[in-house]
């Protein structure tokens, strides 16, 4: 009896701080209001929407696909190969192209497309023109509007490279990089989503 | 004669060539070295193994030359008979950039052999392997010419000759001619000979290793061992030509010589030579013996482990450096017969710069795609599995205690 009792004893003391953290985790979620329905409120916020640059981005999130990923500044290797980050949920900006809300040159946003899932960018595919794209930095976010979605091969994104990235041109749109149409060992093409900076005063 | 100055002006230029481009060349070359088993020059003639050299950039080594030439291709030539040459040379950099090189050369006997690449040497010795100068001229160097270093000899033998032989002095004159300039042969064995040497950032050094290795001479088909070699030479040991066994030697033949030719009709003469001999070993050879240097230059010069340190981090080696009548020098423009036999050359070297290279304008690829995830999601996913589990083992344990009566 005595040994029944100690096991019973020791089950709820485990149980039950799992039972009032669950508890606790339901009562937040009914009590805190998601972003999403903030954005619905009358007297909700709109986001801050940058007039100038606002500095290495570090959030890009594109709401029509689900896109929202951390992002990281990046560079190319010498032989001009730019590589997304390790960890493929984050993201990658060119740290030499435009800052985001940037009057001039092109920023260049890229991140995985991971055959098996769980990429930051899998769902590029599905983006459509007139999609809405925002990078953030702290309590600035710099918006656009996709233009167009493209596939381009390798070699194509290779021989197009200064016109699709060169930071001359451009007037500070948004360039989204992916990788697509995978072939069993290696992704032969890359999906490019351009987009054009949203102003508003 | 051309040729051989040739050879002799084209070697000095490329190695101080390379030692003083050294620096110039320190943005492309990060170590060197170099190997040759052996390079003779003999009446002018002048030929080799060839050279093996290696350098590296600081990427790639890059080695060039035959590393085991065979003897055979030695022809023209009577110094070496048969064995094994062996020249490797190597050069490196390690992950800093910075070179080291190392070299080995050497000649192995008959029956010797390369040893594998790391091991302490390069050769296995085998068979003694055979040094020969054959019909060396040594008509200039006799007794009775005044344009030799010897000519001290004929101060003190010319009396005694005049007295002696009378007017048979210029038969014997041709006699003694005539054995030198055909009987006389400089030669000698070798089991192996090699040289060593290494060059990095501590600095260069180098060895000889000598194995069975001596000198001798011939006189109308006697022979004298002249020097013998230690078999690790101190770096540039100068080895002493025997002359009192030279002169000894050369007389006997001459008497030798005298006998056959004159066919017993001037076997009383013979009897003549022994004073001369007399006067010429007790007498001449104690006269020149302070003078052992001067004359060991000017007939036989043997150095070995001969090192020469162009910068602190390079180094030359050469096993045996071999002059054969160096006082031909003032006729020939060079030692009659010359030899280097295991010559190597490490460094100088110098350090990869590590200029960063600039980056492209844009990207030309971008590599944004992955076939499996190595992101935390399904870590996260695993945690919360966990929870979950945890979190109705809690629930199930709950129930069963708050059920009980």
């Amino acid at each position: 009896m005595s040994d029944s009792t100690r096991s019973g004893g020791g089950a709820s003391g485990i149980a039950l701080p799992m039972l009032v953290l669950a508890a606790v985790l339901v009562a937040v979620g009914f009590v805190l209001p998601s972003g999403q329905a903030a954005g619905h409120g009358k007297h909700a916020r709109r986001p801050a929407v940058a007039l100038s640059a606002i500095g290495a981005p570090v959030r890009l999130v594109v709401p029509s696909v689900g896109i929202d990923a951390p992002v990281v500044p990046i560079e190319t290797s010498t032989d001009g190969v730019l590589t997304p980050p390790a960890d493929v949920d984050t993201a990658g900006w060119w740290q030499r192209s435009a800052e985001p809300g940037a009057r001039r040159g092109q920023v260049l946003v890229t991140g995985h497309t991971v055959h098996d899932g769980d990429g930051s960018m899998d769902a590029m595919g599905e983006v459509q023109a007139g999609d809405r794209v925002r990078l953030r930095r702290g309590g600035k976010t710099a918006l656009y509007r996709t233009t167009a979605v493209t596939v381009y091969s390798k070699a194509e994104v290779a021989e197009r490279a200064t016109k699709l990235f060169g930071q001359d041109r451009g007037h500070g749109r948004l360039v989204l990089v992916t990788c697509t149409d995978w072939n069993g060992e290696d992704y032969e093409s890359n999906i490019i989503v351009f987009a054009e900076p949203v102003r508003r005063a | 004669m051309r040729n051989l100055r040739r050879l002799g002006a084209l070697s000095g230029v490329t190695v101080l060539a390379l030692m003083a481009m050294g620096p110039a060349l320190a943005a492309d070359i990060v170590s060197r070295s170099s190997a040759n088993a052996l390079t003779i020059a003999i009446a002018g003639n002048g030929q080799g193994s060839g050279t093996v050299t290696a350098t590296h950039d600081g990427k790639h080594e890059s080695v060039q030359g035959d590393t085991a030439p065979p003897v055979h291709l030695l022809g023209g030539q009577q110094l070496l008979s048969a064995g094994v040459l062996a020249q490797e040379a190597t050069a490196s950099a390690d992950s800093d950039g910075v070179g080291s090189s190392a070299a080995c050369a050497g000649i192995a006997g008959q029956g010797g052999s390369v040893a594998q690449i790391g091991d302490s040497s390069c050769l296995r010795p085998g068979q003694p392997i055979g040094l020969t100068f054959a019909n060396l001229d040594l008509s200039n160097l006799v007794v009775f010419d005044e344009n030799t270093p010897l000519a001290p000899l004929n101060q003190a033998t010319n009396p005694a000759i005049e007295q002696a032989v009378g007017p048979l002095t210029q038969q014997i004159s041709q006699a003694v001619t005539q054995q030198a300039g055909n009987g006389g042969i400089f030669g000698g064995s070798l089991g192996a000979v090699e040289s060593r040497c290494t060059s990095t950032a501590d600095g260069a050094g180098g060895t000889t290793t000598i194995v069975d290795g001596r000198i001798g001479a011939g006189f109308g088909g006697q022979n004298v061992d002249l020097l013998d070699f230690p078999v690790h030479p101190a770096p540039n040991t100068r080895l002493v030509t025997d002359l009192d066994k030279v002169v000894g030697l050369f007389l006997d033949a001459v008497r030798r010589d005298l006998n056959n030719t004159l066919d017993g009709q001037a076997a009383p003469l013979a009897a003549a030579i022994d004073p001369i001999q007399e006067q010429i070993v007790d007498a001449a050879i104690g006269q020149i013996a302070p003078q052992l240097k001067p004359l060991e230059e000017n007939v036989l010069s043997a150095t070995l482990n001969a090192q020469t340190r162009p910068t602190v981090d390079s180094i030359r080696v050469t096993a045996i450096h071999l002059e054969v009548l160096p006082a031909a020098s003032a006729q020939l423009g060079a030692p009659l017969a010359q030899a280097d036999l295991a010559n190597v050359t490490c460094g100088p070297n110098g350090q990869v710069t590590r200029t960063s290279q600039p980056l492209p304008a844009v990207p030309t690829v971008i590599d944004s795609g992955t076939e499996g995830g190595s992101g935390w999601v399904g870590d996260y996913a695993l945690v919360a599995g966990a929870l979950v589990l945890a979190g109705a083992g809690g629930l199930i344990a709950y129930r069963r205690f708050t059920a009980r009566p």
